[in-house]
């Protein structure tokens, strides 16, 4: 099950966080542990998986981290872990766009299966941000004049009225097309409409 | 006399424990969650046939309790609080009293990121007193300073601890740097039923200083107005503790 995906368990309290260790490795996730915000972005560097994300913490709270993850794009899901009756830090990490969250002491069935949950969904947010990625690395080998043909090719335009709007002889449109769709790695215009409207959402899929 | 300040200390108790409740039951929650945790893993791997060995099964029994004592000690010591008992005195360490009472505001410390210090002495000290009651004037005076960044929010949020021994006495004292007390309202801050809190009743300094002047010390509070509020504590030492030289630790 989910060999590559990683359950990361961001938590300052020790033995909370190696019991939670403990119960999710005996369900054969595989984790890693960090005792603060601070600790989990030095060393996160994209991983697929998801967060098990404690919200009181001293230091960077839990809601300061999902912040931060959301300002530098990254596509981990979040799981958040309240005390009991944190009603008002639930909502706000909620809001923060957390997957959901889980009151302590929680029933282990419900946490393994939201965990296992959330990593299913996540394999599909990471394929598609990888795939984004790597539309937008061929995207940035067009030249200027590639990406303005590229552009209106997506729009509908056919060759005469490119050439018209750029001023370059139809022979020319024809020449760039052919490299935009050999750039682009795609086979007919319906790809290249696909890899565009990819490249143009930034958010998650 | 001692038997009505007893009395009035108890009921304060109760009703500063009453505030309390929601933190202190994340406190014994805690340990709960962890202990679940992994009787449930072990179970499960158990379930599926998984051989643990004798040595991680040892090291999760342990594990388990850790938790249950940690639990069993909140307990304890709220229990300790609960009681109704009689003033009594007894010989006690200060410095591991005061560790004690931060277990009680933990949790509130860590709500608002508050970083608590204790400076110890270089010598043991011990003092001889009602250790409830002691802890009762700790809390008080450290859940002030709490409500007081409640009320001022600042970057950086500190609380010291100090105990300093001094010929016969020893002073403690818990300094925040939230928002200091204006010099008018100084000499009404033990006067009862004198608060600046809506909630508060205005007993907690009263019936601190009514607990520390039965111990025959005294307590003060300086401040500048704006950054910072000291609230101190004199106690005198015990006799046959000034005889000895102070143990260096």
């Amino acid at each position: 099950m989910n060999n590559r995906q990683t359950v990361f368990i961001v938590d300052d309290d020790i033995d909370f966080r190696e019991s939670l260790g403990w119960l999710l490795e005996s369900a054969g996730f595989f984790c890693r542990q960090f005792d603060s915000g601070e600790a989990f972005l030095r060393r996160y560097a994209g991983e697929p998986g998801c967060l098990l994300l404690d919200i009181r913490m001293s230091g960077m709270s839990g809601l300061a981290l999902q912040q931060e993850l959301k300002k530098r794009d990254w596509a981990l899901e979040v799981i958040v872990i309240t005390g009991h009756g944190d009603v008002a830090m639930a909502v706000q990490a909620m809001k923060n766009e957390a997957v959901d969250f889980i009151e302590k002491p929680f029933d282990d069935e419900t946490l393994l299966k939201l965990v296992a949950e959330t990593l299913q969904r996540s394999e599909k947010v990471f394929a598609w941000q990888q795939e984004q990625r790597h539309i937008r690395q061929r995207w940035d080998t067009l030249s200027k004049r590639e990406k303005q043909v590229a552009e209106l090719v997506v729009k509908g335009a056919a060759n005469r009225d490119i050439a018209e709007q750029l001023s370059i002889s139809i022979k020319t449109v024809e020449i760039h097309r052919s490299r935009v769709m050999s750039k682009m790695q795609v086979k007919n215009l319906a790809k290249l409409i696909e890899a565009a409207s990819i490249l143009s959402s930034h958010s998650r899929g | 006399m001692r038997e009505r300040q007893a009395e009035l200390a108890h009921a304060t108790r109760l009703m500063t424990l009453g505030e309390m409740a929601s933190g202190l039951a994340h406190e014994i929650n805690q340990p709960l969650a962890t202990t679940l945790n992994y009787a449930r893993g072990t179970l499960r791997q158990l379930d599926q046939g998984q051989n643990l060995g004798v040595e991680k099964l040892r090291r999760v029994m342990n594990a388990i309790i850790k938790q249950a004592q940690r639990a069993a000690d909140i307990i304890k010591r709220l229990r300790s609080m609960v009681k109704k008992a009689p003033y009594q005195r007894c010989r006690f360490q200060l410095e591991s009293l005061c560790r004690d009472v931060v277990g009680f505001v933990q949790r509130e410390l860590t709500e608002l990121t508050i970083e608590l210090e204790i400076k110890g002495c270089r010598s043991v000290v011990e003092i001889e007193a009602d250790p409830i009651q002691i802890e009762q004037v700790l809390i008080n005076l450290l859940r002030n300073s709490i409500d007081a960044y409640r009320e001022q929010q600042r970057p950086q949020k500190r609380i010291i601890l100090e105990l300093i021994r001094e010929a016969a006495t020893v002073i403690i004292r818990v300094t925040d740097f939230a928002k200091g007390v204006a010099a008018e309202k100084i000499p009404c801050l033990f006067e009862p039923y004198y608060t600046s809190k809506q909630a508060g009743l205005g007993l907690g300094l009263s019936i601190s200083r009514t607990i520390i002047e039965a111990h025959g010390g005294q307590i003060t509070v300086a401040s500048d107005g704006n950054s910072y509020t000291t609230f101190e504590i004199q106690l005198p030492l015990p006799e046959s503790a000034l005889d000895k030289e102070p143990l260096v630790e």
